[in-house]
């Protein structure tokens, strides 16, 4: 392959990637369903189900507990024991348009999620100091070894 | 998704089965082993940062929140590891970006077992956004494979470290010999 087909193909790659990343942003913020969707438009979302997946806990009150994520807040209503703030958890209930609260069906607390994100930060910081040695760079090209 | 220890393991025991059925072939053991963790590290690291500064009030660009997410599902990976791929010696760049995708791919089936409550992930997205899962694991439901299948792969490879074997592997004359008592094969090669 020439080099101008190749940095060609090169900008074509980079350029189909963040075309994806953009439909991905716009269908994630404009899609007709989740939280994000019913605050939008509380009335058309009364009683809808959704889900909240990875929310953490804020806080807890007499009707349940607060739950937050990119810098969104809900108001769950929860006859279970609410879990303490700073979990993370999954919630899978009904919309209120009244209050914007989720009445919740199920509540699915990631008890281990703390340890996963360990476990993910060591094997990050593994992966960029080992990862490298099986490679080395040839006349401006990268070489894989083995 | 899976942890990234047990990503990287299954990633090691995938290409030491490869190599012990095909002793002769380049095990491009990096190339897989970049592939399978690098959908959680392109594609995961960075939008949990930005999730991070989101929650903490930081005014951050949609795509930066959520533009990571085609880096996990196929049509990001064959664009990603096809981009990759080209920054390679042009004899390896096949082997490169066929490795880089099957790592990939096989971090994307690991995760598939994974249950995020009907979420799941969007195989043919853009085309469609239909999400797939197999539910058969809660997302934390690999953390005890983790060690595990760390310590298999290690044991898979020799008990030697995969990359120092891997250096060892290293083809072309700036490789030196390898004394005896380290070019013994591993188990099954």
């Amino acid at each position: 392959m020439a080099a101008s087909a190749r940095w060609f193909a090169l900008a074509a790659c980079v350029i189909a990637l963040l075309g994806l990343g953009q439909l991905a942003a716009v269908h994630a913020t404009t899609r007709p369903q989740g939280i994000r969707a019913a605050q939008a438009d509380p009335v058309a979302f009364d009683g809808q189900g959704l889900m909240m997946l990875l929310w953490q806990v804020t806080a807890t009150n007499d009707a349940g507990f607060e739950v937050a994520h990119e810098g969104h807040r809900v108001q769950v209503i929860s006859a279970a024991p609410a879990p303490p703030p700073g979990s993370q958890v999954t919630v899978e209930g009904r919309f209120r348009a009244r209050d914007g609260a989720v009445l919740a069906e199920r509540v699915t607390v990631h008890r281990w999620r703390r340890a996963k994100q360990l476990i993910g930060l060591a094997g990050t910081i593994l992966a960029v100091l080992v990862l490298p040695l099986g490679f080395r760079v040839e006349g401006g090209e990268l070489v894989e070894r083995g | 998704m899976a942890d990234l220890i047990t990503h990287a393991a299954l990633g090691l025991l995938f290409k030491r089965g490869q190599r012990a059925l095909w002793p002769t072939r380049p095990p491009h053991l990096a190339s897989f082993s970049l592939g399978s963790v690098l959908p959680d590290l392109l594609g995961r690291v960075p939008a949990d940062t930005a999730v991070a500064l989101a929650s903490h009030g930081l005014r951050v660009p949609d795509l930066l929140l959520y533009g990571w997410g085609p880096l996990h599902i196929p049509a990001g990976m064959v664009s990603l590891s096809a981009g990759l791929s080209l920054l390679f010696r042009s004899d390896q760049r096949r082997a490169v970006f066929a490795n880089l995708l099957g790592g990939m791919l096989l971090h994307l089936l690991l995760d598939l077992f994974q249950d995020h409550a009907g979420g799941g992930y969007l195989l043919l997205f853009p085309l469609s956004d239909r999400p797939y899962e197999l539910g058969w694991l809660s997302t934390e439901g690999t953390l005890w494979l983790a060690p595990v299948l760390a310590g298999l792969a290690l044991w898979a490879w020799g008990g030697r470290h995969p990359l120092r074997r891997l250096r060892a592997l290293s083809p072309g004359p700036p490789t030196p010999p390898r004394p005896p008592s380290s070019s013994g094969p591993g188990p099954g090669g």
